[in-house]
C-alpha cells in the first residue's frame, strides 16, 4: 500500500521547504526595512529591526544548507513571519499612527464594550461619537454618508463588542486602555498557528506563503484597526469540522455573531453539507445541513438576543446599515468606476448586479458541486466585489479559507490514493 | 449542462436591464463634509473642543483666546466661533476651519449652489475694528493660483479683484441670521479663471489687534442645492464689472423680511442687478451671482 507521505519525493519536500525559507527570510528583510523607514528615529525600532534583518540573513542562509539541516529547522520560515508581524503592527500602530484607530470599526467596538462594561448600557441605542475622540479616530477613516455627516452607529452583531469585554476588563484592572489591535494580533496568530498545524506536514511552511503575499493581510489592515480576523478564526475552526455539523454550526454561528461577512457564506455551506450526502435518502441528506443551521442559529441568538429584545429596532437598523443608511459609494471593487464619475449609476444598480452575481453563483455551485466542491470560500469576496462597498477586507479575508480549503482537498486526495492503492 | 452559459446571459441580461431602467441618483460624498458641524473632539493645544472633520487653524499672541463651541441660537444649533483680543500688540487673532475639496466632491460643488447661514453677534463687548483695519469673517476658497474671499459683513466695501484674488462682501445684518447663496463657478467665470482641480474651503474670522475684546460669530451650516436650470436671459455671457453688493441691495430689504408673509426674491433690476435680495422664512437672504447681466 502507498503510503500518503510518498505522495511527495524527498527531494521535492526539501526543494518545497527552501523556498519557504527563502520566501519567509525575504518577507521579513522587506516588512524590517518598511519597519526602519516608519520608525528609524525610535531606539526600540532599531533595534526590533536588528533583530529581524539579524533572523532573516539566517534563514535565508539556512535555505541552502545540507536537507538535514533544512529538514531539522523546517519550521524555522514561521519565526520571520511571526517576528514580522508583531514589529509591523508595532510599528505601524504605535509610530506611525501614534496609537490612533484607523477604523471607525474598531473604536466603536471598543467604545461599546467599555459602556457594556461601565454601565451596561446597550450600544445599539447609544451614539458612538465620544470614541472619535477617545481613540483619535480620522475624519478620513470614517463612514460617510450622503448627508455629509458621518455614520455614528454601532453596525455589527454583538460578539464584534463583547470579545473585547474581557480586555476591557483586564484594562480597568491594569489601569490601562488596552489597544486592541493586540486582541486582533492574537486572532492572527491563532489563525496562522492553526492553518499551519492542520497542514500537510511536508508542506505547511508552503501554506503559509499566501498570507503573507503583501503586508497588507497579516500586517497593515491590523496595524490599521481592521477588525476581519474575529470572524475568521471561528471560520477556520467552521471549515475543518465541517464532517461534525454540530461543531461546525457552533463555529459558523460564533463568525456570523461578530460581522455580517460570513453570512454570505451561509448558502454554499448548507449546499455543501447537503450535496456530501449526495445518494443517501431523504432525510440522511437533509440532516447534516439541518443540524448545522439549527446550532448556527442557536449560537447567533444566545449571543444577539437579548440586544436585538431590548431594542428590536435599533438592533436591526444597525446590524443592516448598508441597506438602512445612506451610505455614500465607496469600492475598490465594480463600483469605484461610479466613484470616480465614469459610470453615473447609483447604488440600486450594484445591489441588483451584486444579488444576481451571487444567485448565479449559488445555483452554479449546487449544479456543477463536484467540479466546485472545494471552490465557494471565495464566492462571497466575488459576489461582494460587485456590490456598492467593496472594500478590499471584504475580498482579501477569505485567503485564510481559501487555505483551509486546500488542506481539505490535500487531504480528499490522499485519501483516494490510499483508497486506490 | 446549460446552467453556466445560461448564467452568464442571465448576468449580462439583469445588468443590462438594471443599467437602463435603474439610472437612480448616484451617491457621491457630499461637496462639504460635515457641514452642520455635528462632530467635535477634544483639542489639547487648544485648551476646548473643535470640529473633527474641518481641519482648525489659528493665530494668536499670548494674551488672545479661542473658543469654539456648539451652541443654539434664535433656535439654531451653530458651531459659534469666539475671538479674545486683548489689544497689547498689533498683531492679529485669526482662526480658520477648513477642508480640502477635490474629485467628485468637487465637481458636485460646482455643480451646486452653496449656501451658508451666519450670525454676526450684536452684543460685542470690545472695541470695533477700525475702518482701516476691518475685522474679517467670510468664506475663502484657493486652488493654489486664485483666492476668493466672500465676506460677511454689516457695512460692506467695494469689491476687490486681481489676478489671483477676489473680496467680495456680503451685507449681513447684525443679530440676525442671514443665508447667503454662493455660486462658485460663477465667481471663476466672472473672474475670468480656469475652473479649479481642487480647493480648500475655509470660514476665516479674524481680529486686528485694534480691536480688543471678545468677538462672536455663529455659523449654522452649510447647504448644498443643485442649480437651477439658467432662463435664456440669464445664459447671456458674465461681464466682470467692480460691482458692489452695497450698490445694489435694497436699502429697505431687511425691513422687507421682517414683514413678509412668505419667503420672496426681489430680483434687482438695475443695470447690474447681480444678487438677488430675498427673504427665506423671515430672513435676509442674497443670491451671489456677481458679473451677471440681468
Amino acid at each position: 500500500m502507498t503510503k500518503p507521505n510518498s505522495l511527495l519525493s524527498s527531494i521535492d519536500e526539501v526543494f518545497i521547504l527552501r523556498l519557504a525559507f527563502l520566501f519567509s527570510g525575504q518577507f521579513a528583510l522587506y516588512e524590517g526595512f518598511q519597519d526602519y523607514n516608519r520608525g528609524g528615529g525610535h531606539a526600540e525600532v532599531i533595534i526590533l529591526t536588528l533583530i529581524i534583518y539579524g533572523v532573516s540573513l539566517l534563514v535565508l542562509a539556512l535555505s541552502l544548507f545540507p536537507n538535514n539541516m533544512v529538514l531539522r529547522f523546517r519550521d524555522l520560515p514561521l519565526l520571520p513571519f511571526m517576528l514580522a508581524i508583531f514589529t509591523g503592527v508595532y510599528v505601524v500602530a504605535t509610530i506611525s499612527y501614534r496609537g490612533s484607530y484607523r477604523t471607525d470599526v474598531l473604536a466603536f467596538s471598543q467604545y461599546a464594550a467599555m459602556l457594556f462594561v461601565n454601565s451596561g448600557a446597550n450600544p445599539y441605542t447609544q451614539s458612538m461619537a465620544k470614541a472619535l475622540d477617545l481613540f483619535a479616530v480620522q475624519p478620513s477613516d470614517l463612514t460617510p454618508l450622503t448627508s455629509g455627516t458621518y455614520l455614528m452607529t454601532f453596525q455589527y452583531p454583538a460578539l464584534h463588542f463583547l470579545v473585547f469585554v474581557p480586555f476591557v476588563l483586564l484594562g480597568q484592572r491594569l489601569g490601562i486602555m488596552p489597544d486592541m489591535r493586540w486582541v486582533l494580533v492574537l486572532f492572527e496568530v491563532g489563525i496562522v498557528i492553526i492553518l499551519y498545524l492542520k497542514g500537510p506536514r511536508k508542506l505547511r511552511p508552503l501554506l503559509l506563503l499566501p498570507l503573507f503575499a503583501g503586508s497588507d493581510l497579516m500586517i497593515n489592515f491590523t496595524a490599521a484597526s481592521v477588525s476581519d480576523v474575529l470572524w475568521v478564526l471561528p471560520l477556520l475552526f467552521a471549515a475543518f469540522y465541517l464532517e461534525r455539523p454540530l461543531v461546525s454550526g457552533l463555529f459558523y454561528g460564533l463568525a456570523c455573531a461578530v460581522k455580517q461577512t460570513p453570512w454570505f457564506l451561509a448558502p454554499f455551506l448548507l449546499i455543501y453539507l447537503i450535496q456530501t450526502e449526495d445518494g443517501k435518502r431523504l432525510r440522511e441528506k437533509f440532516w447534516p445541513a439541518t443540524k448545522f443551521a439549527g446550532m448556527t442559529i442557536l449560537v447567533f441568538l444566545a449571543i444577539n438576543l437579548p440586544f436585538m429584545l431590548a431594542s428590536p429596532t435599533a438592533w436591526f437598523r444597525n446590524v443592516l446599515t448598508p441597506m438602512t443608511e445612506d451610505l455614500v459609494i465607496h469600492s475598490q471593487g465594480f463600483s469605484s468606476l461610479t466613484e470616480v464619475g465614469l459610470l453615473s449609476v447609483g447604488k440600486v444598480f450594484y445591489t441588483v448586479v451584486f444579488a444576481s452575481v451571487f444567485l448565479v453563483l449559488i445555483v452554479n455551485y449546487y449544479v456543477y458541486f463536484d467540479k466546485l466542491r472545494f471552490a465557494f470560500w471565495i464566492f462571497p469576496g466575488i459576489a461582494l466585489w460587485f456590490s456598492y462597498r467593496a472594500l478590499t477586507n471584504y475580498i482579501i479575508y477569505w485567503m485564510p479559507l481559501m487555505l483551509v480549503s486546500l488542506i481539505l482537498w490535500y487531504s480528499a486526495e490522499q485519501m483516494k490514493t490510499v483508497q486506490s492503492a | 449542462m446549460l446552467t453556466a452559459p445560461l448564467s452568464a446571459v442571465f448576468l449580462i441580461l439583469v445588468a443590462g436591464f438594471a443599467f437602463t431602467n435603474l439610472q437612480a441618483r448616484t451617491e457621491y460624498p457630499p461637496p462639504i463634509l460635515d457641514p452642520e458641524f455635528g462632530l467635535w473632539v477634544s483639542d489639547h493645544d487648544l485648551g476646548g473642543q473643535r470640529p473633527l472633520v474641518w481641519q482648525f487653524e489659528y493665530w494668536k499672541s499670548a494674551g488672545d483666546q479661542i473658543l469654539l463651541q456648539q451652541s443654539t441660537v434664535a433656535g439654531k444649533e451653530a458651531l459659534e466661533i469666539q475671538i479674545f483680543q486683548d489689544g497689547m500688540d498689533k498683531n492679529w487673532t485669526y482662526v480658520r476651519l477648513g477642508q480640502t475639496i477635490d474629485g467628485t466632491r468637487l465637481r458636485a460643488l460646482l455643480d451646486e449652489e452653496v449656501g451658508i447661514w451666519v450670525l454676526l453677534d450684536a452684543s460685542c463687548a470690545c472695541n470695533r475694528a477700525t475702518s482701516d483695519q476691518a475685522s474679517t469673517f467670510g468664506i475663502e476658497t484657493n486652488d493654489g493660483k486664485h483666492t476668493l474671499k466672500l465676506l460677511f459683513a454689516e457695512t460692506t466695501a467695494e469689491m476687490s479683484i486681481s489676478p489671483t484674488d477676489r473680496v467680495i462682501y456680503l451685507q449681513t445684518p447684525i443679530g440676525d441670521w442671514a443665508h447667503h447663496l454662493i455660486d462658485l463657478v460663477e465667481q471663476y467665470n466672472s473672474a475670468g479663471w480656469k475652473p479649479p482641480d481642487w480647493i480648500a474651503l475655509s470660514i476665516v474670522f479674524g481680529i486686528p489687534g485694534s480691536a480688543a475684546g471678545w468677538h462672536t460669530v455663529y455659523v449654522h451650516g452649510f447647504s448644498a442645492t443643485k442649480k437651477a436650470p439658467l432662463n435664456p436671459t440669464q445664459q447671456q455671457k458674465p461681464t466682470l464689472s467692480s460691482l458692489s453688493i452695497r450698490d445694489l441691495v435694497k436699502p429697505n430689504a431687511i425691513d422687507q423680511c421682517t414683514t413678509a408673509s412668505q419667503d420672496t426674491y426681489l430680483p434687482e433690476t438695475r443695470t447690474f442687478a447681480a444678487p438677488e435680495i430675498g427673504c427665506h422664512k423671515g430672513l435676509i437672504v442674497d443670491r451671489v451671482e456677481l458679473g451677471r447681466s440681468a
